[in-house]
């Protein structure tokens, strides 16, 4: 998400960076250029004027013009004020009522029901015991859709009796504090239009299980209407909250800061993708870091700490002390890797690397993977000593795992190189040892060792 | 209710904010009177650029702002390409777009408008993937007086296709259409499915698919120009389905999309019900999107 609006704004920013000496005519031109940019990643106008005059203004007071590096000056105050739109901190889920009720609504199509599939992947790795509810009797086979996803997250979907959707949620409630579920995930049925009904019904559900969060979940390729909508469901509802979906859909989050704007609620998830585990949380001064280019360094970390197996990690560490990291723990590196979300999701993260979205787009994990299918061609003894791989087994190896022979003597040179790098290293350097590791698995032979995550500025 | 009233009640909001701003009687417009024209625009998502574009033409003929912005409006959305309906065999349509714009719902309402001209009709229950999808597509066919063909959750989309338009071919259907599940258009390998849809459907009858639709949500904003033209690439869009009109949505991202692609729009999609779908007409369109009801008060 916002990678286009960060194009633009990087483009702008780069223009005034270095400027030693900004003058009114070059800050109008800034404003102006940043306004186009915004309403092309259909941020909403009034938000837009609302974000110019703010940055206007500060730019004014903080007397631009008279400081060392008017650009960057001018480059931190955007950076404030779009992280003050955006939110602030990022906030956890209020889920401290048993069982707390999160309540989700939104218009049809925006992904209400896969959004609560999604929520309760999530809250159940968390460790919270979680049920599902559906009181969208509107659409046909709405319900069935969240009974199948509940099915699919493995928690249950509790079938709230009753004549309207209040009663039918007190129900399901009544269900969850009997099975002893935290947290009630709660779905309600969308329209087309906000109307009235619709509100009217929500609302009465509401009233009646008393949610600890209520989610607005909004299609993040929504355009200007992101504002009409947000405006009119936390005008009746009284929002905690907001979660975008479908930013995979290469967005320019627009929607994310009319929305935060109109209602000071947080976005607190974002849906990335298909599958049920691509959901993540929202956190705005990072985010408003990387709409500015700055990368997002905390976010690449905590990508990778989630990826590595605490346990796996200090195993490896002991390995590497012993000298006995083999083919088979590189394999699994690489499984790690690609649970992180491969390469090109990690790069964007990177302050400065600017690469364009086809080059993005071929980078892609092919290489990683055929460095697995060979190293699952070879025998457990082969792993453990590659030494013993000679022609003829190069050869059975290649045709094994459909690649060249050529491909399995770069693996090797890669892994002996790797090798090398590793007794370098004392122990007790697990983390940072992965990190580098990471480095030189994503391009093959090109990054130095401790390459993937450059030194905090 | 007549068509136009429809689509008149469907865009009221739209007009809404414009009614504000385009002055009733001819005075003169003022650069701030422009402007906030240029803002309204904006706001229906016609897109920044375009947006002052237009309001560049109109000021031309400032004695008659509205009539020129229309006109304006209208000569974008002007793209008349008619439908490629075969003399003979079934009619064959694939229906295409993003996740959650209303394919299911407008395949619905298609196969009514189909029946009521007294057509058999023949769907295809492409989307494979989505939870309780074929369920929820079951219940709009039966409603149509439509017959289905479904295989189970994961299948091949492709295989479902191809045996759709066999099923079309032997049993003498008038009218088949395939569903597809919903993909965001930066899945690459989503869109090679469906490309692969398209290939086989293509193999199975010769000419066929006859008309390849694209539904995008009237309320999407600029990523709208990106998903036509992906899907376009992929599935060989020949005309638009623009849904949900009847929403908080001021669909002028329509206007970009006409213009840019040069693709028609069969239908728009203006309520919940099996009727609410009507042939776009350029004219209406603009006329609603722009004219000034009597004695509203323009809120935004």
């Amino acid at each position: 998400m916002f990678d286009n609006l960060t194009d633009s704004i990087g483009n702008i920013s780069e223009k005034i960076r270095g400027s030693a000496r900004v003058t009114e005519e070059d800050l109008n031109t800034t404003l102006r250029d940043m306004r186009m940019a915004l309403l092309e990643a259909d941020v909403a106008l009034p938000v837009v004027k609302h974000l110019i005059d703010d940055i206007r203004e500060r730019a004014l007071g903080a007397e631009v013009a008279k400081s060392l590096n008017p650009g960057q000056v001018i480059i931190k105050i955007v950076h404030d004020a779009l992280a003050e739109i955006l939110g602030g901190k990022r906030t956890e889920l209020n889920t401290s009522k048993i069982p707390s009720v999160i309540m989700l609504c939104g218009l049809q199509g925006a992904g209400k029901t896969t959004t609560a599939g999604k929520l309760a992947k999530l809250l159940t790795s968390q460790g919270k015991k979680v049920a599902m509810t559906s009181v969208d009797a509107t659409r046909p086979a709405a319900r069935e859709q969240l009974e199948i996803l509940a099915g699919q997250v493995d928690v249950p979907y509790l079938h709230g009796e009753g004549t309207t959707p209040a009663d039918m949620a007190v129900s399901a409630l009544r269900l969850a504090q009997l099975n002893g579920s935290h947290i009630l995930i709660l779905d309600t049925a969308g329209r087309q239009v906000v109307d009235s009904d619709l509100m009217d019904e929500i609302f009465a559900v509401s009233v009646r299980v008393q949610p600890t969060e209520q989610l607005l979940v909004l299609d993040s390729m929504v355009g200007q209407t992101a504002l009409p909508i947000a405006t009119q469901f936390h005008e009746r509802l009284q929002l905690t909250g907001c979660i975008l979906t479908k930013t995979d859909a290469d967005v320019r989050g627009g929607a994310a800061l009319s929305v935060a704007h109109a209602t000071k609620v947080p976005v607190r998830f974002v849906g990335t993708g298909e599958k049920i585990e691509a959901f993540e949380a929202f956190d705005p001064q990072r985010m408003a870091g990387r709409i500015l280019g700055q990368g997002d360094i905390v976010g690449l970390v905590e990508k990778v700490q989630a990826g590595v197996d605490q346990k796996q990690a200090e195993k490896l560490a002991e390995k590497v002390k012993k000298g006995s990291f083999d083919l088979m723990d590189f394999a699994e590196q690489i499984d790690q890797m690609k649970k992180m979300g491969g390469m090109a999701s990690m790069m964007k993260m990177l302050p400065g690397v600017k690469l364009p979205a086809d080059a993005m787009e071929q980078m892609d994990d092919k290489p990683m993977r055929r460095m697995q299918a060979i190293i699952y061609s070879m025998t457990p003894k082969e792993r453990v000593r590659p030494a013993l791989i000679n022609g003829s087994r190069k050869k059975r190896i290649a045709a094994g795992s459909g690649t060249t022979i050529q491909d399995i003597n770069k693996l090797l040179k890669q892994f002996t190189q790797m090798q090398k790098m590793m007794k370098k290293m004392k122990g007790g350097r697990g983390k940072q040892m992965m990190r580098s590791l990471a480095g030189r698995l994503g391009i093959p032979g090109g990054m130095p060792p401790g390459g993937m995550i450059p030194p905090k500025q | 209710m007549s068509l136009f009233s429809r689509l008149s009640a469907g865009l009221k909001r739209s007009r809404e904010s414009f009614s504000a701003i385009l002055p009733k009687s001819k005075k003169v417009m003022t650069e701030a009177d422009w402007q906030d024209i240029e803002d309204a625009l904006v706001m229906a998502d016609c897109g920044a650029h375009l947006a002052a574009e237009m309001v560049e033409l109109a000021k031309r003929d400032s004695r008659d702002p509205r009539g020129s912005l229309a006109r304006a409006m209208r000569s974008r959305l002007r793209c008349d390409k008619p439908m490629n309906v075969p003399q003979s065999g079934p009619f064959v349509l694939l229906v295409v777009g993003v996740n959650g714009t209303g394919k299911t719902t407008t395949i619905g309402k298609l196969a009514t408008m189909y029946r009521q001209q007294g057509k058999k009709v023949l769907i295809g229950a492409g989307d494979t993937f989505r939870a309780a999808a074929v369920e929820q597509l079951e219940v709009w066919v039966n409603r149509a007086g439509a017959d289905i063909v479904k295989q189970q959750t994961g299948a091949d989309p492709a295989s479902v296709a191809f045996d759709t338009v066999q099923r079309g071919i032997s049993r003498g259907y008038d009218v088949v259409i395939v569903d597809t599940a919903g993909r965001v258009q930066t899945d690459k390998g989503l869109m090679d499915e469906l490309g692969k849809v398209r290939r086989v459907i293509a193999k199975s009858l010769e000419g066929a698919p006859h008309e390849v639709w694209h539904v995008v949500d009237g309320g999407t904003g600029q990523n709208a120009l990106a998903q036509v033209d992906k899907f376009r690439d992929t599935a060989g869009t020949t005309g638009l389905i623009v849904t949900k009109l009847d929403g908080t949505a001021k669909g002028g991202i329509l206007v970009q999309l006409v213009e840019r692609f040069m693709l028609p729009i069969r239908y728009v999609g203006v309520g919940e019900t099996l009727e609410d779908l009507m042939e776009f007409d350029a004219e209406n369109f603009s006329n609603s999107l722009l004219s000034m009801p009597e004695e509203e008060n323009g809120a935004l």
